[in-house]
This record gives C-alpha cells, sequence and structure tokens, in this order.
C-alpha cells in the first residue's frame, strides 16, 4: 500500500506544506539574494549581481576568527552535552532514581528558561567565582543551554531501545560496556545523533548567552553579525549569514551519511 | 589517532588561553559598532603597550551596560565602562560606578564643562548629534519639527522604537511645539504631550529598532526617520546613500557618549589611566575622525570633510542649539510615558 496521498487530502495537504516550506524558507532566500546585490548597501530587491562580498567576507581576518572560533565552542560544547548529557538520559530511563520526575523536570529546565536570564544569572555566577576567562565562561554556558537537548533525543530513543537484546547480551556473558557500546548504543544511535546535532546548532547559533560571556576578543559568529549590522549594512553581513546557513546545511548532511539522522528525526 | 590526540590537546588550550592574562588587566565595557572597532583596534593595543597589560573587552549599549554592572556589582569584574549619560544618572543613583577620580586624570581639564555629567561621574568623550534622517533627493530638510505632523507625510515617518533613548527626544520635541518653550525648559512638560503624540500616529509607518533601517529612507519606502544619531547615519552618507540628516529649529539633541569608572572595580589606577588616554587630545581626534561623533575636549580641529559631518567645535554646538536632557527628572518617569507610547501608538 502506497503512503502517498490521493485525493481530496492531496489537494488540501499539499498546497499547505507547499506554503509552509515557503514561509519557511522565504527569509532564507532573502538573504542570499541580498548577498550577491552589487549595491553598496544591502537592499531587497537587490541591483545587479556580484560574489565580491564573498570574496571580501572570506579574506576578513574577524569572520575567519569569529567562524573558527564559534566551531570549536560548538564542537566542545557539543562534547559537554554528551558527557553529560548521555549518562543523565540513562540514569532518568533506566534507573529507579528518587524524585525522578523532578530531576527530569530540573535537566529540561533550560529549555523552558528565557535564555537572556540564563546568560545574566551565568555573568553574575563568574563575577562571584572570579573567572574572567570568557572562552571557559562561554563553554559552561553553551553546555547548560546545549544538554537538554541531548538529554530530550537520547531519553526518548532509551525509551524505544529493546530491552530484551540487552538482557540476552549479558546473559551472554556480555559486560556492561560492551552491552553498552555492541547493544545499547547502535539502538539509540539516531538520537544521539539528533542532540548532537541540536547541541552542535544551537551553541553555533546563539547570541543570548554569548552577549553577557564574550568579550571583544573572543566574538562568536552571531555576535560579530550583530556588530556589523550595529555598524554598517552592506551585503557583506547576508554574505556571512548565507555561509552560516551553508555551513548548517553541510552539517545537517554529514549528520545525516553518519548516523541516519531523518530516522531520528522521525521518531 | 595522532590528529586526534592533537585536537584533544588543542580544545582545552584554546579555552584557557583567556585566563592567563599580563600581570595587570582590566575589563571594559565599550560600545559596539565603528566606534567599538576604534577602540579595540586602534586605542588599546598603544594602551597595552605603554602600560604593559590587558585590556579585556566586551561590547554592548547602555541598557546592557547597565545590566552587566547591576549583575557583578557584589563583586565588580568591570573597572571602565562606556554608557550614554542617561545612564551615568541611573549607574550614580544605583551607586553602580564611583566619581571619576580627576586627581588621576591629567585631560579631565580638558573636556568641555557642557560634557561633565553629574558631579563629576561621567565625563563624554564622543557626542553625536540627534535629528531627522531624509532623502535629500527627495525631500526637503525639516524647517521646524512641527512639519512632521503635516499631512504630505502621512504613513511616510519611520519612527523610532520607544525603548530607546531617541525616542524620549521627540517627546520633549512635541512639548516645545505645543509650550513654544525651548528644549531645555520644554523637557519638563512632556506630561502634556500626549494628545499632540496621538495626531503623529498617522504618519507613523512603523517604529524601527535597527539604525540600519533608515536605508529605508534611501530605497524611498518612507520620507523621514527618527530621531536617529549622527553617528548612524552619516557613515552610509560617507559611503554615497541618498541620507542626510536635518536639524530643526527647535534644537539638537547631544548623544553622549560617557566614561564612569566601576566602584570598586579592580585596577583602579589601571582604569584611571585608561580614562586618561581616552580623553587624550590626539585620541579624541582620531576618534572624532573614524566614527564622525564630536569630539569632547577643546582645541581639536578638522579637515572640512569631516567638520560638515560634526558639532564642533563649541561655537557650533551652540549654533545648532545643542541639548543635553536632564536625565534625573526624565529617568524616573520613563517607565510611565513608555507605557503611554506604547497605548498611543500599538492601538
Amino acid at each position: 500500500m502506497s503512503a502517498r496521498l490521493t485525493g481530496g487530502m492531496a489537494w488540501l495537504f499539499y498546497p499547505l506544506t507547499a506554503a509552509t516550506m515557503l514561509f519557511v524558507l522565504a527569509p532564507l532566500a532573502v538573504i542570499v539574494a541580498m548577498s550577491v546585490s552589487a549595491n553598496a548597501f544591502a537592499a531587497f530587491p537587490p541591483r545587479g549581481f556580484t560574489l565580491a562580498w564573498y570574496g571580501r567576507v572570506l579574506a576578513d581576518p574577524d569572520f575567519l576568527s569569529s567562524l573558527s572560533f564559534s566551531a570549536m565552542l560548538a564542537a566542545a560544547a557539543t562534547a559537554g552535552a554528551l558527557l553529560f548529557g548521555l549518562p543523565a538520559a540513562f540514569a532518568l530511563t533506566r534507573c529507579a532514581v528518587p524524585g525522578r520526575e523532578a530531576l527530569r523536570v530540573i535537566l529540561l529546565s533550560p529549555l523552558i528558561f528565557p535564555v537572556l536570564v540564563v546568560g545574566v544569572a551565568l555573568l553574575r555566577l563568574f563575577s562571584d567565582w572570579n573567572s574572567n576567562s570568557a572562552p571557559f565562561n562561554l563553554l559552561i554556558g553553551h553546555i547548560l543551554v546545549t544538554t537538554p537537548y541531548v538529554v530530550r533525543t537520547v531519553t526518548a530513543s532509551l525509551l524505544l531501545a529493546d530491552l530484551s537484546l540487552e538482557e540476552a547480551a549479558r546473559t551472554l556473558g556480555a559486560g556492561w560496556f560492551r552491552v553498552f557500546r555492541r547493544v545499547t548504543l547502535p539502538q539509540i544511535a539516531p538520537g544521539v545523533a539528533a542532540g548532537t546535532l541540536f547541541a552542535f546548532m544551537v551553541s553555533f547559533d546563539n547570541y543570548p548567552i554569548s552577549m553577557w560571556l564574550a568579550d571583544a576578543q573572543y566574538v562568536p559568529m552571531p555576535m560579530l553579525i550583530y556588530r556589523q549590522v550595529a555598524s554598517i549594512f552592506t551585503p557583506a553581513v547576508p554574505a556571512t549569514s548565507t555561509l552560516m546557513i551553508l555551513f548548517a546545511f553541510v552539517v545537517v548532511v554529514l549528520m545525516e551519511r553518519l548516523a541516519g539522522l531523518r530516522r531520528a528525526m522521525a521518531m | 589517532m595522532r590528529r586526534r590526540q592533537v585536537l584533544g590537546a588543542a580544545l582545552p588550550l584554546v579555552f584557557i588561553r583567556g585566563a592567563t592574562a599580563a600581570p595587570r588587566s582590566i575589563q571594559v565595557g565599550i560600545y559596539t559598532a565603528q566606534q567599538g572597532e576604534y577602540v579595540r583596534k586602534q586605542i588599546i593595543p598603544k594602551f597595552e603597550t605603554d602600560f604593559d597589560c590587558k585590556v579585556f573587552t566586551t561590547e554592548g549599549v547602555t541598557l546592557t551596560q547597565i545590566a552587566a554592572l547591576r549583575a557583578t556589582r557584589e563583586n565588580p569584574r568591570y573597572s571602565v565602562m562606556f554608557m550614554d549619560d542617561i545612564g551615568v544618572e541611573l549607574s550614580k543613583r544605583e551607586s553602580l560606578i564611583d566619581p571619576l577620580p580627576a586627581d588621576k586624570l591629567p585631560n579631565l581639564p580638558g573636556v568641555l564643562p557642557r560634557f561633565m555629567f553629574y558631579d563629576g561621574y561621567g565625563a563624554a568623550f564622543a557626542i553625536s548629534t540627534g535629528g531627522i534622517v531624509y532623502n535629500p533627493q527627495v525631500t526637503k530638510p525639516l524647517a521646524s519639527y512641527a512639519e512632521l505632523w503635516e499631512p504630505r507625510f502621512k504613513q511616510k515617518f519611520l519612527m523610532t522604537t520607544p525603548k530607546f533613548t531617541q525616542s524620549l527626544y521627540l517627546l520633549i520635541a512635541a512639548a516645545s511645539l505645543i509650550t513654544g518653550k525651548p528644549l531645555k525648559e520644554a523637557q519638563y512638560e512632556i506630561d502634556s504631550v500626549w494628545p499632540k503624540m496621538a495626531e503623529l500616529k498617522p504618519n507613523v509607518v512603523s517604529t524601527y529598532e535597527n539604525p540600519s533601517q533608515v536605508m529605508m529612507v534611501a530605497q524611498g519606502q518612507v520620507e523621514l526617520a527618527g530621531i536617529e544619531y549622527s553617528k548612524n547615519l552619516f557613515p552610509y552618507t560617507v559611503q554615497g546613500a541618498p541620507l542626510d540628516m536635518c536639524f530643526p529649529k527647535e534644537g539638537t539633541f547631544a548623544g553622549v557618549n560617557c566614561l564612569t569608572f566601576v566602584k570598586g572595580g579592580p585596577e583602579p589606577d589601571l582604569a584611571a589611566a585608561f580614562i586618561n588616554r581616552m580623553l587624550e587630545p590626539a585620541v579624541q581626534q582620531g576618534l572624532a575622525a573614524a566614527t564622525l561623533t564630536s569630539p569632547s575636549v577643546k582645541g581639536a580641529t578638522f579637515a572640512p570633510d569631516i567638520a560638515k559631518y560634526i558639532a564642533y567645535p563649541e561655537s557650533k554646538m551652540n549654533e545648532m542649539g545643542l541639548f543635553t536632557a536632564d536625565w534625573t527628572f526624565i529617568n524616573p518617569k520613563r517607565p510611565a510615558w513608555l507605557e503611554k507610547y506604547n497605548q498611543v501608538f500599538g492601538s
């Protein structure tokens, strides 16, 4: 039996889906269009066509240093989120921890809390600790806001994982680590991949935390873009944004190839 | 395997590098945009060399700077904070800042007296002028703020968001129109402006938050925008955009960027040296030319292509009727006015 919609349902849902796609993609299309404008200022519709703004952006040392810092920060924050998020997800699903529901709410609370407020609170905390290292402070802040994504997706995967397979492996003499590596991990891989992707992108795109914790030496990409917009809005700004969109797209494609992201998203 | 090990070793290094600082260091909250870039790239490196120190900077606007001071009040992290004159009054009232240490600032006497604020708690270092943005190819400059209310500008005026300080200037201009008093006196009559502001509503097409939206004037989507600061507009004019500013006869509003000395901040001597450096005539001259803002000190000279964009020297400030508001009076009333603004323009 085909899963394809036909008849009246198709007439209803296909245009709706197309409209949704348009709604989601139109702002991105505007950004891309503005980035190739030959005009000296960012404008829509664009006038003329040039790729010169991309050349300028790619030769800009501020852009290159922000891009590499943001990528490194996001990678480190994602590693931290996995380090804390995976055991937390296991504890929430597999262990009879007292007050498990309360713990779950606490662990996921950064998803609900206004991130701007979290940023001010962290600024105060680091001030009390006399911690003046912007990269360290940013890393802690980003781990805090990205860990819930890993907890959420891995918890969902663990609930769907077949426990009897793990029990069978243990009965056959496998140790806990071997069971985790050979039986559990393959089952929850899509959830881990989804959590990794969310964590990376949330960190890479984060402005509200970074604006409180960054200094002028370590400038994450979203702050660089804000700084450029506040300065003078040339097509170099949309060109920078387009490169960020491309970067995110490449990350998503890589994750799909490596871990089957679509399966994870379908969970 | 080796590559992984190298990457593994490099990552933590990147994240602790910021912790290994020079023997002395201060944290300074500066502004964003072109001024921030000039301070970071032109002023700080030389200061660090001269004083064998490290200056860490964060970039923000007055409200975020004050929020950062409030958040770090118990254990001050900043030594020097840049903020507008409106913020100096607030920060002084909340005991977030100390008076500038005049005895450690040999350049302070060079500051024009009109740019010393709130009993020496703030000294200006850059001044931009607030007026109305227009496209000289399409519109004539406004002679009076009264023209903003004329029907020819129906749905043609892009108004600054009530969240920004510039919106208060529009209220003061309206008070001046109603009372016939100069801006200096009209600022105390703002409570009477709301019926007049309601009459402006048909002309307001929208409000804006990002200064880059003044490009809507250049593109013909609106005819006027403001009240905006010259430092946000003239960089576009210099690049050839069909944009200019007019300063109607009621007066010109001053956007004043100030230096403040954080209460209990680390390394107070170094902080004083940094403030003193910011007020040095050569630094003031360079900053003014690069950012198209007026210096706060006496004796600077500018080439005509720069001079035409800035309110300087003091005689030109007087000609333009450069006005700084009494924030001691305005600040406590501002939340109520913001609500009123939203009622008038949001309904």
